[in-house]
């Protein structure tokens, strides 16, 4: 575990100074990276009553951050403010578009008095457009940017994380950072509008780059390029899908085709007269169901006697067969009708062999995969999750625990890598256990500098010290509500 | 060809990571998402590919409809807009040499692949170093380089199990489920480690450093489980999965309008939106239910709740309730697909998200634009390129070699 110290490493953004005006979530993730990588993170708060609790959020994401309480509504705490704003590097906000306009600390504002300052707005939906009024919260912006619907069955169902809020957080972190690189190279500041919309319909990656212009809509049916992955179009016009990754399988094919020519084009870019040759042998249309036989063999969440595994055993059914079979569980599944059937569909997307013969292949969706399913989870509901985890991946077998947060804390590989830190917390009267950095950089090591900062902790050391206000001023300051 | 090229370039000229030159051999997702946003941003991004074992995302759906090839996935090219292609057998003792002349007068290299690949091609950091002092390598293995899962392989979606955000999503009474997109793979790996990407370049920049990043997946996926870790330390309290409820809020939930599979997400925080929300259902005699009144009420009969707002849902179309909510001030979004997003949605359209780009052998298609905008150096999107379409060029105007050795390295096997 990593002690708690004070720094003298010398860090990637040091001597930068980032004005953080109280953002949520997402803003704050933000500033807790840039703070992480040794930037100056001031978060500049609106003064509260001194016994205001810290919340968990805030002791995470608020460490290697200063604080300061600025009231940005008063004429005083404005003109603070402006004075910060000259030594600063990067200010960071995340109000509804307009708010910052009429608080007088907008981007318009603030160049003309540092015009090398970095400005990132982070908004739900942008500064323009029509949305860009709306409130949102996570939820909604992963409703219209499309990601809830492709989460869980139905109802569409919330990640129980905020996941468009960090999303949106690395973005406008990535941002910032690209606009300083800008700035060492020509000297000047920038406008950074960050939307957490545009952050989630990033994500969707495949939905775009097919859609054409002409509104055409995109080919929906998986298939792939190689000759022995691909889709292809039958007598009567519709779609027959094949897939193959083995070299056994694939020669199987050749074979079965007559053309013992092809066997070593399994990779070729070249494949029309293979095309053809399937086209013309099987006249037949094979429906091709919604959902792949790969998928639906022990693909995805499985239950343990003590929670749930990950599995994904594309490749690898035998190996999971012969494992079930060494504890006596594989069912009939040894037996050479069902070995047929599993080597048939193990192989991703293989129906080559079953495409011949629709009643084989409704058989196959309908009835035996099924039973394999049957089986595979009989077997993981006997083992708990790590003799799962760990037997699975010694035969190679893709298959990870589904971790709740005690687990991780306890997570032997986690432990390994020293990625948990402890911080003392003085003013709480305890050491708290929290997650490390999500990289590691061998040049520049992270460490933690300080615990998260109490509202206005660092007040004194940054109007005093950092602006060069007197005790006097501070006192009235303060009596006018401004700090 | 290449005068083309060097004009496309030239246009690079006033974006903020002009200049810098990466040598990327990531394939798959998450490495060829980091290099995107650079190569967006004016890097020059070399994508360095291998004929032999083709990058799977290659052949992988989406394809325009009706083409076929290795150049036609919309997933690839999506992927992989503002980079150069060159094709290389890194197999070959001559490819690991044409490698490391190119490291020599990159800033950056990138892989994903496992801890021991790299170093197996002589290609490991350590080597590296000694060919270019002041080289960022950027490594994102699974698990790491020590520990005892560090051999073990998985994707995208059991790395979102691994790092226990499978455990917090879904019913309380339901199995545990999936994000739908791999979420780590699409965004906190790579976001992550662009970050620590750009860091270490700011900081070579000012100390003439370069050095080693690893982001491992794992770790860097639980970093965004936030408060869920420090509520077990601190509390003993083992968070799990609460549906679609928030404990502040409610209504808070996804419901069904009219249509088939058509849905809005609601959510109702203070009173305030209360008041509102009620006035948009036309105050019907429930709202005024005490059951219903305070948050503490309903979040006591929420089942019951949910039941109501559906039932006024369910007369509606998902798009007119978010716009009667979103009138008064109350949070709603339709659970939009993507052809809403492609074609319907008004606000996309507005800001400009999607590019549309002229492709060779894929026709016009559309490409995400990248989710943040520069005022002064906003990003550029050029077209995905062709598997080994820029491997000339590299080697003729970035290598300088001459004509006879291309041919010979090509003989030989070296330059596919």
């Amino acid at each position: 575990m990593v002690e708690s110290t004070i720094g003298k490493q010398m860090l990637p953004l040091e001597g930068i100074r980032v004005l953080d005006l109280g953002t949520m979530t997402p803003g704050k993730y933000c500033t807790f990276l840039l703070g992480d990588l040794g930037a100056e993170v001031i978060r500049v708060e609106r003064p509260t009553a001194p016994s205001a609790a810290i919340s968990d959020e805030d002791l995470v994401l608020n460490r290697n951050k200063r604080s300061i309480a600025l009231n940005l509504r008063t004429e005083e705490g404005k003109q603070v403010f402006y004075q910060l704003v000259q030594s600063a590097d990067v200010i960071l906000e995340g109000n509804r578009p307009g708010v910052t306009r009429r608080m007088g600390v907008d981007y318009d504002t603030v160049k003309g008095i540092n015009p090398n300052i970095i400005y990132c707005s982070l908004s739900g939906f942008g500064q323009d457009g029509p949305y860009h009024q709306f409130p949102g919260f996570d939820l909604i912006f992963m409703a219209i940017g499309g990601l809830l619907g492709l989460i869980g069955g139905r109802p569409p169902i919330v990640p129980g994380i905020y996941v468009s809020d960090v999303g949106s957080g690395l973005l406008a972190t990535i941002g910032i950072l690209t606009a300083l690189l800008a700035r060492q190279r020509t000297g000047k500041g920038q406008f950074v509008d960050v939307a957490m919309l545009d952050g989630v319909v990033s994500w969707l990656s495949t939905i775009s780059g097919v859609q054409r212009l002409s509104g055409e809509p995109s080919q929906e049916m998986p298939g792939w390029v190689m000759p022995g992955y691909n889709v292809y179009e039958t007598k009567d016009s519709k779609y027959l899908a094949l897939g193959i990754f083995r070299p056994q399988s694939w020669q199987a094919l050749c074979q079965t085709l007559g053309r013992e020519d092809f066997i070593d084009q399994q990779w070729a870019m070249q494949f029309y007269d293979l095309r053809k040759e399937i086209v013309t042998r099987n006249g037949t249309t094979l429906a091709l169901p919604a959902a792949f036989p790969v998928r639906t063999m022990g693909t995805g969440l499985q239950e343990c006697k003590d929670g749930w595994v990950n599995l994904y055993p594309i490749g690898r059914m035998n190996e999971l067969l012969e494992w079930m079979d060494s504890k006596g569980m594989a069912g009939d599944l040894m037996e050479p009708e069902w070995q047929e059937v599993v080597r048939r569909g193990g192989d991703a997307f293989a129906i080559a062999a079953l495409m011949d013969d629709l009643e084989a292949f409704r058989r196959y969706i309908e009835e035996q995969v099924p039973h394999i399913n049957e089986l595979i989870r009989a077997f993981f509901k006997a083992h708990t999750m790590k003799e799962i985890c760990e037997e699975g991946q010694k035969r190679r077998i893709p298959v990870l625990p589904c971790n709740t947060t005690k687990d991780l804390l306890e997570d032997p590989q986690l432990l390994a890598l020293g990625f948990f830190v402890d911080i003392e917390h003085p003013e709480l009267g305890a050491t708290l256990r929290y997650p490390g950095a999500p990289y590691r950089l061998s040049e520049t090591p992270w460490q933690i500098e300080r615990r998260a900062p109490l509202i206005g902790e660092h007040n004194l050391e940054i109007y005093e010290k950092g602006l060069g206000f007197s005790r006097e001023e501070l006192r009235l300051l303060k009596e006018e509500g401004a700090i | 060809m290449s005068s083309e090229i060097k004009e496309e370039m030239l246009q690079t000229r006033r974006l903020p990571l002009q200049g810098i030159r990466i040598a990327d051999f990531t394939w798959w997702g998450v490495g060829p998402y980091v290099t995107r946003m650079l190569a967006n941003h004016g890097a020059e991004v070399i994508r360095i590919e291998s004929i032999s074992r083709v990058d799977p995302i290659r052949g992988t759906i989406p394809f325009t409809q009706g083409k076929i090839g290795l150049n036609v996935s919309g997933y690839f090219n999506n992927f992989n807009p503002s980079k150069l292609g060159m094709t290389l057998n890194v197999s070959h003792p001559k490819g690991v040499e044409i490698a490391k002349r190119l490291i020599a007068i990159s800033d950056v290299v990138a892989d994903n692949f496992t801890p021991h690949v790299m170093e197996n091609w002589g290609l490991g950091y350590e080597e590296l170093v000694k060919i270019k002092p002041d080289i960022i390598v950027l490594s994102m293995p699974l698990m790491g380089r020590v520990g005892p899962y560090k051999d073990f392989g998985a994707y995208g979606h059991q790395i979102e199990s691994l790092a226990g955000l499978s455990s917090l999503t879904g019913f309380p009474d339901r199995p545990p489920v999936g994000s739908g997109i791999a979420w780590p793979d699409f965004t906190c790996n790579p976001y992550h480690a662009t970050t620590a990407l750009l860091a270490a370049l700011h900081y070579r920049n000012r100390t003439g450093k370069g050095q080693f990043i690893e982001l491992t997946q794992f770790e860097s996926s639980v970093c965004v489980l936030e408060t869920a870790i420090l509520d077990y330390t601190v509390n003993k309290r083992v968070q799990t999965r609460h549906g679609n409820h928030l404990p502040n809020a409610a209504p808070h939930a996804v419901y069904r309008c009219q249509g088939d599979d058509r849905w809005c997400a609601i959510a109702v925080f203070s009173d305030e939106e209360w008041k509102a929300f009620c006035n948009v259902l036309g105050k019907p005699p429930w709202t005024k239910d005490e059951r219903f009144f305070t948050l503490l009420a309903r979040k006591k009969n929420e089942e019951e709740l949910d039941r109501l707002v559906e039932a006024w849902t369910i007369e509606r179309t998902a798009e007119e309730v978010m716009i009667l909510m979103q009138g008064v001030g109350v949070a709603a979004g339709v659970v939009q697909t993507g052809e809403d997003l492609l074609t319907h949605d008004s606000h996309l359209r507005a800001r400009g998200f999607y590019w549309v780009l002229d492709h060779p052998e894929a026709g016009r298609t559309t490409y995400d634009g990248v989710p943040f905008k520069l005022s002064a150096t906003p990003a550029q999107l050029r077209r995905a390129h062709l598997l080994g379409e820029h491997t000339d060029f590299v080697c003729k105007d970035i290598l300088g070699m001459p004509e006879e050795e291309i041919n010979q390295l090509i003989v030989d096997g070296v330059l596919q």
